[in-house]
Parts: structure tokens; C-alpha cells; sequence
């Protein structure tokens, strides 16, 4: 879209001509205020654009690389058409703009905001305009300042008009002052030009020291309160101008005529207590008639520019305070990193001065552990994109790590990044508070995790392992390794590892694991040797260390060897790694002593159970041993020894007759031996199911079982003319078939063992006991007490020991049969039940058994 | 027909054992007709070769501890053959373990009896078959 041509647009370009400013050079008064405008702004691009017939002009340009473009493009062709100013957020949502070549190609403009320029007639010459390449709004006090920019840069347009009007008058009066009437009509056009009460245009004549005013412009009614008619021909002096500034009017004067140009000098009025500031010139134009100099001259009050000027000042200083005196970090840096500026809380934070800061790009003052980062940052917002909020590590220049947080942005012009802008904070004390509090959380959970992977441990690699991880999280070293005891005590690497890098640390690992045959020799060696924590700052300082090529090879600069110690003896080394020299503080070594001390305590334990596990091996071993055996002697062994009886028995029956009395008797021997053989086997299986087979414990009615054995025994009781007396007896938890052996065995004894033509008389009784469990418990077990008394043979009671061993026999075979098994398997069967069996005699005086039995069994052993 | 069918088929494969065991089935009255195969393997292929034209035994007596077919094995044969499965079926071994014993029965063995270390005990043991073949 073209904008419509404003209704006076003939007068306007009349008006816009007559200035003479279009293609003049750029001049400081004018860049002064764009310059302002851009920074107060904050924008890449402001500029003084003049609407010309075809094409926008730029008497001042900021940013922009063309002094004009064509005025169909022009924003500032519809700036002219408004009473004040033109504001476009975003350009791209505009319609009369979105497809504005300026706005979809160079310079991308987005935002435009113009201040209308008027010339003296008050025609709509030009524009003060901000542009930018991002949308944005602008506020109100905003718009108020751009409305006075313009208007400063509208009156140093007029001034320009002023300066045009001055040198058209200087022309006329030269021209004209040999002729009158020339003058006349020449102070008719000067007159209709200038018409400004604000600036007072005159000449005067030199008369002595003093000036005659010869022709003066309206503005004197403002200036000295009198017409021009009245005041032509009065003295400076009589118009009261002051002696002093008469004098620099004067001295201006001859130096304009001596140097062939206008001089310019400011004083100020006071006008009823309003001081009024002026900005005069005087120029020589040559002399009158009369052979006196003539001179023209301007004044012009610019009280308004003055105040206006100072205002920004102002304005600017308390920018310039806010930005100097904040405890915040500014920085300003450009694309290839120099340092432009920095405020004084940056440089009083990083103890540069300024002559440093010339020679120092920023990333000089960046910690390396976070420059990548910050380079990272600092191209992301050269290329324009939102780097959000950064955190960094700054070096002070007396080498303090300064931690800082805060935002980073760019500055472009027409599309070009000009200049990185940074806010930061210092938040090292915040962060070192953050960090202790962190590494404290970090301890504790240390130190617990610890303390868990060691006592759920089974065995040690576990526990190490989550130590040497842990620890390396805790510290930031980059590996870890144990070395743990062999059998023989001699320590061995253990292969355990914690890398954070497992590619980077193959040879090392592999050369430890070659540490075997020297471990001595080796640093970990020196630990064991002296039980200290070793620690090796810098690795470089040792390249005796058996590994320092390896080392040396991953980039480790430090060695920490820590002892598992308890009570003085060692149970392994864990060494770790660092990338950087190590420097373990007193605290550090005192935590890894008592993790070494805590995973010390799980390779003892671990130690002890597998011995402990090796024996308790070694005795199932040879219990299973033993148990095969007497399968073997139960089953295979009695195989044969029942057909040599079958056979012999086949023998007996059917040859028995042919055979004489001697053959009769070997055979009869034969068979005694292999029945012998068979009851001894027997017994043997019989004392093996005991230990093999679990019990299968019940109520046991004991009267009830004594009288059923007493019943079995019947034939022999009967045989020797005995008697067995049954007192009364419990019930009690037991396994009612060992129960009933064991009576049987010891009634069986009692009556086998009677004395020659003594019958057998045996009394089996029993009482309850109440006993103190040994202290062990406050619970009271209840016991009873069974006791079989026979009047037999009895027993020398220093046989008591082995009466109750298997095999042991005190009889010969002749007189008593009997494999020696019977009371074996009635320990066997009262050990089983957590009893004790005794037994008291005196040869020749009978003898009594006592079993002692508890009356209930306990609760884990009635369920197995 | 039924006086040349078998009464007892015994399998052993013991020969000391065959012959005990075939003088004291000789002891008992009446004297059963007895056939002996030596182990699992031959008592199959004599069942098997028998299926067609003869009468089943009255009662198969099987040792437990043989070569590559355990009595067991044999036990569970025969109870899962249809054919077969009416025969009744003696164990007859060495072994006293319990967990024998309960295995024979629970596999269907009429009973499991241990071979006695004398042979008048042999003789008194094997008179208690004697009703399953001279019931009819």
C-alpha cells in the first residue's frame, strides 16, 4: 500500500524545500538526538526522515546503511498524515505494512514509532522514527519523550532555518548596501521569512564601542519589550544590554570579520526571576556608507531546548546511576567476546580495572569447568534466541570462583548482532550455602546407603561396590577399586570397579589386575603395609607408582588409598581415582577410614561364616559319608549273609542226616556266627535310623508302652521265674516306636543281666521333675524322671563312661549275648528327646537307669 | 486248560535267590505251576507273547532292585495295561526302608514283603500266598 498524499502536499514540499537541508551533510546536532533516541529507546534503528517528492530522506540515520528509500515504502509517508506521531506494534499485523518490502526484507522491520517534524509554517516535513526488529508496545511516557525529541529535533530544524534565513540576509544586506531599495525589498522577503518571535534576527552598525540597531525582525517585542520601529537606531547600551555581554557581541563581531564567518556565543537573561537562556550569532557583512562595519546577527531563545536538554540529561544520568550503583552485574560484550563495558559492581565483584578489562575477552573471566557452557549461551544469543535464565562461573581476578546467575541478550543492527547485554547476580554465597547444605544431604545419604548394602550383605562385592560408587558420586572422583584378601591373606585386586567412563579406563584396569605378582610394590601395596589412608595429590609427583603409565595415559592427576581396618587388621584397600589433584580435608579421610572400617567388618563376617560354612561342608560330608556306609551294611552287606543262613539252613535240613556229629557242629557254628553277624547289623541300621530318619514326636502313654513290652518280654520273664513291677508313669511328648525300644532295651537288659539262680526282679518307676532351665530362660520345663532297678549282676561304675558307647561289651559272649548296641541306641533315642540318661551300680548289688526326659518337646521339634 | 495255565510268575534276577525262592515255593502245598523270568524286560516279553493264547498268571511275585527296569517300574506296568491290571502283584525284596514299602503299595502291590534271612522264615512267608492260586 501507498500512502494517500497529505491535502497540502504542494505548500508542504514548498515548505520542506525551503529549508535547504535535503542531501546536505549529516550534521552532530542532529545524530546528538537519533543517538539519544536509539538508547533511551532501546532500539536498533532511529532516524530524521525527510518526506520528499519521491523518496524519504534521512537527515540523521541510526542503524540503517541507506541515506534514502523510495517514499512508497515509506512508514513516514503515513507518519506526515497524523496530527502527532505513528506508532505500528508489529508491523506484520498491520495491513497497510505486512507486505512492506522493508518489513518482509531488510532491515525486517517489526515496530515503528514517529514524532511528526513541522516546518516553521507548521507543514509536516518529516519525522523523528524508532524502528525496531522485534514487536513491541511502547508506553505512554514513552510517546511523551519521543514528542520532545521531536521537538528538539524541529527546533534545530528551524534553527537550520534560522542559519538558511541568517546567510540569505547576510547576502541581501551585502548586496544590497549600496543600494537602499534593494535593502528594502530584501528586508520585505527577510521579514516575511522570518516571522519566528523566538528568534530575533537584526543588523547593527559598529559606532564606536557600542551598536546602532539598523533593522530588526518582530521578535524585539519579545525580546526588548519595544517595536522594531522604536528600537531602530538605538544603541545597545540604551536597549540595556549589559557592559559585559556588550563587550563579547563586540568581540564576536570582530572576530566574524576577521575569520570571514558567523560567530556564535550563549549567555543568559534574567526575566523577573526566569532565567531565559539565548544562543546569539553575529556575522560581518561588510561596511556602510558612512565607512562604519555592519554586522547581522540572531538571537534566539532557547530556554525550552535548554531545559528540554537538561531534562534528558537528567533522565540520562539517573539511567547511568541506576545502572552504575545497582549491586547487580551489567556487562556488555561484543560478538567476538571483548568486553565493551561493564558497570562498577562488575568490576568491584571481579577486582579488574579498566586497562585489564581492554586486554581481556569475557571468556578470560569464565571458570573453564563452565565456559563451554557459557560459549554455548553466548552464540545462542548471538543468533537471536531466547537463552532463558544462565548460570555461570566467573574467576575473580585474584582467582575466587564467583557464582553467578542471570540473563543474557543481544543487541542487533539492521540484523547484525552489535553487542551482547548481561544482568547478573553474585549467588556464590547462596550457592556455597546450597552446595554445603547438598553435601551434607549427600553425606547422610552416604553414609546410610552405606550402612544398608553392608548389613544386607552376604558377601562383600555388593556393599563395595555401592561404596565405591557412592563415594565417587560423593567426591567426583572418576574411578574406584578394591582389593580384597585372598585365602592365603595376601591381597588381591578384586576386579570390583567404578568407572565413570569404562572405555577410558581399559588399560588401567587391566594393569591393576597385573598387580598381582608385585602388589607389594604398588601404592595400595603401601597402604596395607602401613595402615594409613594414602593420598597422592598429584600424581605426576610419582611416576615411580607402578601404574603411573596407565595413569598417567587417562588423564588421573590424583590417588587416594584407603585401609579397611578393624581392630588393627586389614581386610582390604579401596583406591580411587581423581581427575583433578585430590585434596582430602581431615573430615573427607576421617568418612572414607569409617566406610573402609564398616566394609572391613562385612569381609570378616564374611570370612568367618564361609570357615564356618567349610566345616559344617566338612560335616554333612562326612555324615553322608558315614550314612552310605550303613546303607551299604544294611542292604548289601546283609544280602549275602541271609542266603549263607538260607543256604545253610537248605544244608542242615536236607544233609544234615548224612553229615557226622563234627560236620553237624562246624555248620552249626557257621550259622551261630552269620546270625551274630545279622543282630550286630541290625543294631547298626537301627542306631543309623535313629540319626537318619526325623523323629515323630506324639503323646506318649509311657505306662501303656511298658506293659506292651513287658507283654513281648513275657516268655523269657516267664523262663527265668522273673517279675517286672510297673509303678505309674506320664504321658509326655515323644516318639512312641524310640519310646518303646528304649524299654525294651533297658528291660531286656535288666533281665538278660540277672545273677545266677536269682530271678530277675525289676521295678520300673518314675517321678516329675521341676528344674530351672540352666538360667538360660525364666521358663520352667517340666521333666520326668524314669528309673528301671534290677537286682542282677550290676556293674563296676568305672565302666560308666563306656557302657553307653556302641560295640562296648563288659561281658564275654559266652555268658551274655549281646552286640553291645543296646544301650547306644538308648542314648541315641533320650538324646534325641533333649534328655540324659545315667545309670548307678555296685557289682553283684543290681543296678538302676535313670532317664531323665522333658514332658513336652519344643514347638519347632513337634512340627518337623 | 486251567491246570497247565501258570500260577506264579516270579521275577528275580538274583540266581542264588531264584533257586531259594523255587525250593521254597516247592515246600508249599499245593505246589504252585511256577514260571521264572529274570527281569522287567523278560516278564514284558513274556506277558506280551502271552496275551494271545494263554490265561493270565494268578499272581506275579517281583523282585524291586533289578537291572534297568526297577521293580517299580514293572509295578507300574502292569497296573497300567488293562489286561493286567487284575493280576495281583507281590513285592518281594530286601529292602525294609519305609519309603520302599509305601511306594509298592501306593503303586497297587497286594503286599510288600521282605525276603526273611532264614529259609524254614521263607517257607512260613511264602505259605501265606498260597490262597492266590488255590482259591479255584
Amino acid at each position: 500500500m501507498i500512502a494517500p498524499l497529505p491535502p497540502n502536499e504542494t505548500q508542504r514540499l514548498a515548505a520542506l524545500h525551503a529549508l535547504h537541508i535535503l542531501d546536505t551533510p549529516a550534521e552532530e546536532r542532529f545524530d546528538r538526538i537519533t543517538s539519544l533516541a536509539s538508547r533511551i529507546f532501546n532500539v536498533p534503528i532511529a532516524l530524521i526522515s525527510l518526506i520528499d517528492t519521491n523518496r524519504q530522506w534521512f537527515k540523521s540515520n541510526q542503524g540503517l546503511d541507506t541515506p534514502e528509500t523510495s517514499r512508497d515504502v515509506s512508514f513516514c509517508a503515513y507518519t506526515i498524515l497524523e496530527r502527532d506521531v505513528l506508532v505500528i506494534p508489529d508491523a506484520l499485523r498491520d495491513a497497510r505494512f505486512a507486505s512492506n518490502p522493508l518489513v518482509t526484507g531488510k532491515p525486517f522491520i517489526r515496530f515503528y514509532a514517529g514524532a511528526v517534524l513541522r516546518s516553521g509554517d507548521g507543514s509536516a516535513v518529516g519525522t523523528l522514527c524508532l524502528v525496531d526488529q522485534q514487536p513491541r508496545t511502547i508506553s505512554q511516557s514513552d510517546i511523551h519523550i519521543l514528542k520532545a525529541l521531536a521537538m528538539w529535533a524541529e527546533n534545530e530544524l528551524n534553527n537550520r532555518e534560522l542559519a538558511t534565513a541568517n546567510q540569505a540576509l547576510h547576502h541581501t544586506i551585502a548586496e544590497q548596501s549600496h543600494a537602499e531599495a534593494k535593502l528594502r525589498s530584501s528586508e520585505i522577503a527577510v521579514r516575511t521569512l522570518i516571522n519566528n518571535p523566538g528568534i530575533m534576527i537584526g543588523a547593527v552598525e559598529l559606532v564606536g564601542d557600542d551598536f546602532v540597531q539598523l533593522i530588526v525582525n518582530t521578535a524585539t517585542e519579545v525580546y526588548f519589550g519595544r517595536s522594531a520601529a522604536e528600537v531602530r537606531n538605538m544603541s545597545a547600551s540604551a536597549l540595556g544590554v549589559p557592559p559585559d555581554r556588550l563587550r563579547r557581541w563586540i568581540a564576536a563581531a570582530s572576530a566574524s570579520e576577521r575569520l570571514g564567518q558567523a560567530q556564535g556565543f550563549d549567555y543568559t537573561r534574567d526575566i523577573n526571576g526566569m532565567l531565559k537562556h539565548y544562543s546569539a550569532n553575529i556575522a560581518y557583512i561588510g561596511t556602510g556608507e558612512n565607512g562604519r562595519p555592519r554586522y547581522s546577527y540572531s538571537v534566539h531563545d532557547v530556554t525550552a531546548i535548554t531545559h528540554l536538554t537538561e531534562e534528558l540529561r537528567a533522565s540520562e544520568e539517573r539511567y547511568r546511576d541506576l545502572f552504575e550503583n545497582t549491586t547487580d552485574l551489567i556487562q556488555s560484550v561484543a560478538p567476538n567476546g571483548r568486553i565493551l563495558f561493564v558497570n562498577s559492581a562488575w568490576k568491584t565483584t571481579f577486582g579488574y580495572r579498566d586497562d585489564e578489562l581492554a586486554q581481556l575477552s569475557i571468556f578470560d573471566v569464565i571458570a573453564e569447568e563452565s565456559r563451554a557452557h557459557c560459549q554455548m549461551l553466548f552464540a545462542q544469543a548471538l543468533a537471536g534466541e531466547e537463552t532463558g535464565a544462565a548460570e555461570a562461573v566467573f574467576l575473580a581476578k585474584d582467582g575466587r570462583q564467583i557464582v553467578v546467575e542471570g540473563t543474557i541478550n543481544c543487541r542487533f543492527e539492521q540484523g547484525q548482532p552489535v553487542s551482547t547485554r548481561s544482568i547478573f547476580r553474585d549467588i556464590t554465597k547462596r550457592r556455597q550455602a546450597e552446595t554445603t547444605l547438598q553435601r551434607q544431604n549427600a553425606l547422610v545419604q552416604l553414609l546410610q546407603t552405606v550402612a544398608v548394602a553392608s548389613n544386607t550383605a552376604h558377601t562383600p562385592d555388593a556393599p563395595l561396590q555401592v561404596c565405591l560408587r557412592e563415594i565417587c558420586a560423593y567426591t567426583g572422583w572418576s574411578a574406584g577399586h578394591a582389593y580384597l584378601p585372598a585365602e592365603d591373606g595376601s591381597m588381591l585386586p578384586s576386579g570390583l570397579w567404578h568407572t565413570d567412563d569404562t572405555k577410558r579406563f581399559g588399560a588401567l584396569r587391566a594393569q591393576t589386575a597385573a598387580l598381582r605378582s608385585h602388589f607389594h610394590a604398588s601404592l595400595p601395596g603401601r597402604v596395607v603395609t602401613s595402615r594409613q589412608l594414602l593420598e597422592l595429590h598429584e600424581v605426576h609427583g610419582a611416576s615411580a607408582f607402578k601404574r603411573y603409565p596407565a595413569i598417567a595415559a587417562c588423564g588421573i592427576q590424583g590417588w587416594v588409598g584407603v585401609p579397611m581396618l578393624v581392630e588393627g587388621e586389614i581386610y582390604g584397600v579401596l583406591e580411587f581415582f581423581s581427575s583433578s589433584p585430590t585434596s582430602a580435608d581431615a573430615s573427607l579421610r576421617d568418612l572414607l577410614l569409617q566406610i573402609g572400617t564398616q566394609l572391613a567388618w562385612v569381609v570378616k563376617r564374611q570370612q568367618a561364616e564361609q570357615a564356618l560354612q567349610s566345616t559344617t561342608n566338612k560335616l554333612a560330608r562326612s555324615h553322608r559319608e558315614l550314612e552310605e556306609f550303613t546303607t551299604i551294611a544294611s542292604h548289601d552287606l546283609q544280602e549275602p549273609l541271609r542266603k549263607v543262613r538260607s543256604f545253610g539252613d537248605l544244608l542242615a535240613e536236607q544233609y544234615g542226616a548224612t553229615l557226622q556229629a563234627e560236620g553237624r557242629d562246624y555248620l552249626q557254628r557257621m550259622q551261630h556266627a552269620a546270625f551274630r553277624m545279622q543282630t550286630l547289623i541290625s543294631d547298626l541300621l537301627a542306631l543309623s535310623r535313629l540319626e537318619r530318619q526325623n523323629s515323630t514326636f506324639g503323646h506318649v502313654d509311657l505306662a501303656q508302652v511298658a506293659r506292651e513290652v513287658v507283654a513281648d518280654l513275657e516268655a523269657r520273664i516267664a523262663e527265668g521265674g522273673g517279675q517286672v513291677q510297673i509303678g505309674a508313669l506320664p504321658t509326655i511328648e515323644a516318639d512312641a516306636l524310640q519310646m518303646r525300644q528304649l524299654l525294651q532295651n533297658l528291660l531286656g537288659n535288666a533281665l538278660k543281666f540277672h545273677r545266677p539262680d536269682v530271678p530277675p526282679v525289676v521295678a520300673l518307676n518314675s517321678q516329675l521333675v521341676v528344674q530351672n532351665a540352666a538360667g538360660r530362660n525364666q521358663h520352667k520345663a517340666e521333666y520326668c524322671q524314669i528309673s528301671i532297678s534290677d537286682n542282677g549282676i550290676g556293674f563296676d561304675e568305672k565302666y560308666l563312661d563306656r557302657i553307653f558307647n556302641a560295640f562296648q561289651r563288659l561281658h564275654g559272649r559266652g555268658v551274655y549275648e549281646g552286640t553291645g548296641m543296646g544301650l547306644a541306641i538308648c542314648r541315641k533315642i533320650v538324646e534325641r528327646h533333649e534328655g540324659c540318661i545315667t545309670a548307678s551300680s555296685t557289682p553283684g548289688q543290681g543296678a538302676t537307669f535313670s532317664i531323665t526326659l522333658p514332658l513336652r518337646q519344643s514347638a519347632e521339634r513337634v512340627l518337623s | 486248560m486251567k491246570a497247565s495255565s501258570v500260577s506264579v510268575l516270579l521275577v528275580e534276577d538274583d540266581p542264588d535267590d531264584r533257586m531259594l525262592l523255587q525250593k521254597a515255593f516247592t515246600a508249599l502245598s499245593p505246589i504252585p505251576n511256577l514260571q521264572i523270568v529274570d527281569d522287567g524286560e523278560a516278564l514284558i516279553e513274556y506277558l506280551s507273547c502271552l496275551h494271545t493264547y494263554a490265561a493270565p498268571p494268578s499272581l506275579i511275585v517281583i523282585d524291586l532292585n533289578m537291572p534297568r527296569i526297577s521293580g517299580h517300574e514293572v509295578l507300574l506296568y502292569l497296573k497300567a495295561t488293562p489286561w493286567l491290571q487284575r493280576i495281583p502283584v507281590v513285592v518281594l525284596t530286601t529292602s525294609a526302608l519305609d519309603d520302599d514299602r509305601r511306594k509298592s503299595l501306593s503303586l497297587g502291590a497286594a503286599s510288600h514283603l521282605v525276603k526273611p534271612s532264614s529259609f524254614r522264615l521263607l517257607v512260613e512267608l511264602l505259605a501265606s500266598l498260597v490262597p492266590y492260586w488255590s482259591a479255584n
